[in-house]
């Protein structure tokens, strides 16, 4: 009897998927988008998840809804705030959900934004770029970003789907206190080979059991942060995004990433890092919570936690880029922050919009800056008010202008967060060499290149 | 001191040594609570001052009003609708013959060791087609399923030690199944049932996969889920505020066992090896 | 499970007495007993059972939860027998039922033996305290712990304070550490369940058997191995049967505290389900390493009550 009621449910199985029609992505017809006239819908609630759970980023969001409903009294912003990690793993179930979000964070690349083309859960905002302007406020290498072909196999070309707020940049975070009890000027450090010899002249004076960076890699990302940089010293930033894009015959397997992984496990050897593999036992945020408190003399991450360092650290909180290695650019990780995208089952498509573009638009910067952040948009008028900001977003002007943002080499596969989280884990606590890692990322590639072309 | 009571007190040492290693991880969550927000407090500490103050604002700030009211919707619906059919289920396999009953009661036993994790793929899925995740009912059908095969065990064991004289006589008295049920045996149900309930609750309270996979939305999560959520949002700012949020969703479940840990217990086993 | 029938009325049992009987009553149908299991087996079926077996079938597809599915056969299985990752997780989660299952029977089976021949007094206190652990949410249980092994935690502080402070460390970021650490939070949690078990089973052992050891000259350990432990038999069954499943089940404990890192070092078959099911678009091979979880629990679970309840009085 078991066995005929397994055979009758398996029956009713019929392949997974099937019949569900691909959701149609509706939205407006581009030349009826409505862009004001919002108050004349009655009382109206959007649901709004976002990825930044704390500090600069999630303060200057809660600046703006409150603007937002400010303009619009009749309109309630709900928003969810949950930490990035976190999310990502979330954003495809709850955008395939039946109530879904109206308005939600997602990630660039294949592993995020890719699926949610792929399955027509988000809405193509070509038609609301025209109406605000957006393709006037942003760079060309912004909105690449976020621009996908309809079946979401081809990235950085095609339909553009969401909109980011600002722009993230990895760096040198300093305690300028340390840096100057150890008599290292950080105006000196010209190269990449300058700041590697500062980093072997403070682990000589820090005691020895405070590390020289402060870093928390168990979330599997802080490593590749602090990597990103480094690579920028020995490898050209187009040669990276080229591979981050999918491109045919671009690979990780070259003598500039053997040679930065070699160093940054030095690093680990060394003792820059922390006791052992200490940082592998805290996360991101901690280790940024960290080094507010007075821990290490560095912290290379994300511009993101620039307001976690002044809080902390006050006058003493210094920022600048990485120094660059032969070729004299700066290049490290750094991209727009997370796309904004609109579900394609919002009931409320325009109003979503025009929510997208109040807290992305030049508008908005004033509240980017009030938190140490760096709009986005190249025409905002508002300017960073304090030391740490002005320098915060010096960096990225640097980065920009020789053309060094490499973005996040997890966007490059479905799977590429996880391989390389895990794998640089295991190289930074001497478990795996750097070629293993690079092997390694490379047949994550290569499969997912081969799973492209086929079908 | 004589030998019995060196062993005595061995005893109480071992014990002791064994209760605080119980207590501890609780204990520090408790007073970890117990600090102010701006206490930088790692570990055990003991707080200058007793601060409730952090249990409001993980309160408030954590939504977990709606979490804890969630968590106990799912768990009191889950347990009383599995206490109903267990009672039916279990008096069927406990006092009644019947074709096929050994291979019923091996099917149903089976769902007492297989993981959640086997079926929550399938469930997930075929609730969103059907349009029924993020809703109470996507956690409650399911637990309800899941539930069935330990209550039913347990009251099958209840009812095949009843005294078959009494459920014999009410039925040579011509009353049909279901009346010496109600009349009958319910009476003297009550504790294995009430226990059942509870732990039922219990562990439906607990209960976090299926509620990660299931809920999106803020207003449907059950507490464990916020707490999650919420401590990875503000463990490392904010140490006592999570620890605030952690009391509060443990605490519910914690209290009713202390009030009632004793029949909880007895009972709990006493059953189970009662083969 | 044979049951005695007899059709003639039965006399009050005599105390000390166990006599099962069943009595059919003239006239009453059999298939009322079917009526009353339809409303737990509809929910059983369509909701325990049933995706159980849709599991399985899902495993023969290769599907990201989005978009159409493929039929691929066993290639998912053959997956789970060949990655190495995969097939680690299957070893991590029987490396923890050392710590779930194994260490807690013994540390059961040993306090409660101290408990009933110290003749403690407030044992009830006792039991009650050492059974907590078991109520709290598994959410709650990681979150204290995640602190307890935090490198300034109050784990290594005790450890510097006592002058091991070569040994203290990151616990839950140390690829080799990181999962018997996580496997004693699991003894922490188990070890109430088995010693209330055992001081119940204890209790049902007739005094008279004690007592003929005595006579025999029997020493403490003699008198364990001899009457307490074949007494237990039982309890034993049922405690390793439910701590194994627990081990193997584990998901909660692991994904609050350390999310399978650092690496793969805690990563465990449910965790793969869930990163392959629900993150990494993998139903079909999810499915797959769910299925092979599960067979692998009904093999143990069977094992281990044909090996230990092997009870010659039945």
């Amino acid at each position: 009897m078991p066995v005929a009621l397994a055979i009758a449910v398996a029956g009713c199985g019929g392949t997974p998927g099937e019949d569900k029609p691909k959701d149609q992505a509706a939205g407006t017809p581009a030349d009826q988008v409505k862009t004001d006239g919002f108050e004349d819908l009655g009382p109206v609630t959007l649901n709004v998840v976002s990825s930044e759970g704390s500090g600069g980023p999630r303060e200057a969001i809660k600046t703006l809804t409150k603007q937002f409903e400010e303009k619009y009294p009749n309109v309630t912003v709900k928003v969810s705030y949950r930490d990035f990690p976190s999310w990502i793993k979330q954003v495809k179930l709850a955008a395939a959900s039946d109530s879904p979000p109206d308005v939600f964070a997602g990630n660039q690349g294949y592993q995020v934004d890719g699926e949610l083309v792929k399955a027509g859960l988000i809405l193509p905002l070509d038609q609301y770029a025209k109406a605000y302007g957006w393709t006037d406020s942003f760079t060309p290498e912004t909105l690449q970003q976020f621009e996908w072909s309809d079946d979401g196999k081809t990235f950085g070309e095609g339909t553009l789907w969401g909109v980011a707020q600002t722009g993230q940049s990895t760096g040198v975070f300093a305690n300028l206190a340390k840096l100057r009890e150890a008599g290292i000027d950080p105006a000196s450090l010209k190269t990449f080979d300058d700041f590697d010899a500062a980093l072997a002249k403070l682990r000589k004076t820090l005691p020895a059991d405070e590390p020289v960076i402060a870093l928390g890699n168990k979330d599997q990302y802080g490593a590749i942060h602090m990597w990103g940089m480094v690579q920028g010293a020995y490898t050209p930033a187009q040669d990276v995004r080229d591979w981050i894009f999918q491109k045919d015959g671009a690979t990780f397997d070259s003598p500039g990433n053997l040679e930065s992984l070699e160093k940054i496990k030095e690093w680990a050897d060394k003792g820059y890092l922390g006791k052992g593999d200490s940082f592998n036992a805290r996360d991101d945020a901690e280790a940024a919570s960290a080094f507010g408190k007075g821990e290490g003399a560095f912290m290379l991450g994300g511009n993101w936690n620039a307001s976690i360092a002044k809080d902390g650290l006050g006058e003493d909180a210094g920022f600048f880029n990485m120094p660059p290695g032969e070729s004299g650019d700066t290049a490290a990780i750094g991209s727009a922050s997370v796309p904004i995208h609109i579900s394609a089952k919002t009931k409320q498509p325009d109003l979503a919009a025009a929510y997208l573009d109040f807290i992305t638009g030049p508008d908005a910067g004033q509240a980017f800056v009030d938190n140490q952040l760096v709009p986005a948009v190249t025409d905002t008028t508002a300017e960073p008010g304090d030391p740490l900001g002005k320098e915060v977003k010096a960096g990225w002007d640097q980065l920009v202008k020789d053309g060094g943002l490499t973005l996040y080499p997890d966007w490059s596969s479905p799977t590429m967060l996880q391989t390389m989280g895990q794998t640089f884990q295991e190289m930074l606590a001497g478990r795996m060499s750097p070629q293993d890692v690079i092997d390694r990322t490379q047949k994550d590639w290569e499969e997912y290149h081969q799973q492209l072309a086929g079908s | 001191m004589t030998a019995v009571r060196r062993e005595q007190l061995l005893s109480y040492a071992v014990l002791g040594v064994f209760a605080v290693i119980a207590l501890y991880p609780v204990l520090s969550i408790v007073l970890l609570a117990m600090h102010k927000r701006s206490d930088l407090v790692t570990g055990f500490a003991i707080p200058d001052s007793l601060n409730f103050g952090t249990f409001k604002d993980a309160w408030e700030l954590g939504g977990f009003d709606r979490g804890l009211l969630n968590s106990f919707i799912v768990a009191a619906s889950v347990s009383v609708v599995t206490a109903v059919l267990s009672t039916l289920a279990g008096y069927a396999f406990g006092a009644m013959r019947f074709r096929g009953s050994d291979a019923l009661f091996y099917l149903l036993l089976l769902g007492l060791i297989f993981p959640y994790e086997a079926t929550v793929i399938p469930l997930y899925y075929v609730f969103r087609d059907v349009g029924l995740t993020d809703t109470y009912w996507a956690l409650i059908l399911p637990q309800i399923g899941l539930s069935v095969p330990f209550g039913t065990f347990w009251m099958r064991a209840f009812f095949r030690t009843s005294p078959g004289s009494l459920v014999e006589a009410s039925r040579l008295d011509g009353a049909s199944s279901f009346v010496t049920l109600w009349r009958v045996l319910l009476p003297q149900a009550w504790p294995a049932i009430t226990t059942m309930i509870v732990l039922v609750f219990m562990w439906t309270w607990n209960e976090f996969l299926l509620a990660l996979v299931m809920i999106q939305s803020d207003e449907l999560r059950t507490a464990p889920l916020g707490l999650a959520l919420f401590a990875n949002a503000n463990r490392s700012q904010d140490p006592t505020l999570t620890a605030a949020a952690a009391v509060l969703v443990a605490l519910p479940v914690v209290i009713v066992y202390v009030f009632l840990q004793r029949s909880f217990i007895r009972g709990m086993f006493a059953g189970a090896v009662k083969e | 499970m044979t049951e005695v029938v007899e059709r003639s009325r039965v006399r009050a049992d005599a105390p000390g007495e166990r006599r099962q009987v069943r009595v059919r009553a003239p006239g009453e149908p059999r298939r009322v007993a079917y009526l009353y299991l339809a409303p737990a087996f509809l929910f059983y079926l369509l909701f325990a059972f049933g995706p159980l077996v849709y599991t399985t079938w899902l495993s023969f597809f290769d599907w990201d939860g989005l978009t159409v599915g493929e039929w691929v056969g066993i290639e998912n299985y053959r997956k789970v027998l060949e990655d190495p990752d995969i097939r680690a997780s299957f070893v991590h989660s029987f490396e923890l039922i050392f710590f779930y299952a194994v260490l807690p029977v013994v540390l059961g089976l040993a306090l409660a033996s101290v408990i009933t021949h110290g003749r403690v007094r407030g044992v009830t206190f006792f039991r009650a305290v050492l059974f907590l652990p078991q109520t709290v949410a598994t959410v709650v249980v990681a979150i204290a712990w995640v602190w307890i092994y935090a490198p300034d935690g109050p784990l290594n502080k005790a450890l510097d304070a006592v002058g091991l402070s070569g040994i203290s460390r990151g616990w839950l970021g140390d690829f080799n550490f990181a999962l018997p650490a996580l496997g004693l939070v699991g003894t922490w949690v188990m070890f109430g369940l088995c010693l209330v078990l055992f001081l119940a089973g204890i209790q049902k052992i007739p005094y008279s058997l004690y007592e003929a050891a005595r006579v025999d000259g029997a020493g403490r350990l003699r008198e364990f191995f001899a009457v307490t432990l074949p007494g237990l038999r039982g309890e034993l069954a049922v405690a390793l049967t439910l701590t194994t499943i627990m081990a193997l089940r584990t998901f909660d404990l692991i994904y609050v505290s350390t999310n399978g890192g650092p690496g793969t070092s805690t990563t465990v078959p449910s965790v793969l389900v869930y990163q392959n099911a629900f993150v990494n678009g993998r139903v079909g091979l999810a499915a797959a390493v769910a299925v092979v979880l599960t067979a692998l629990i009904f093999v143990v679970a069977f094992a281990i009550t044909r090996l230990v309840d092997r009870d010659p009085s039945r």
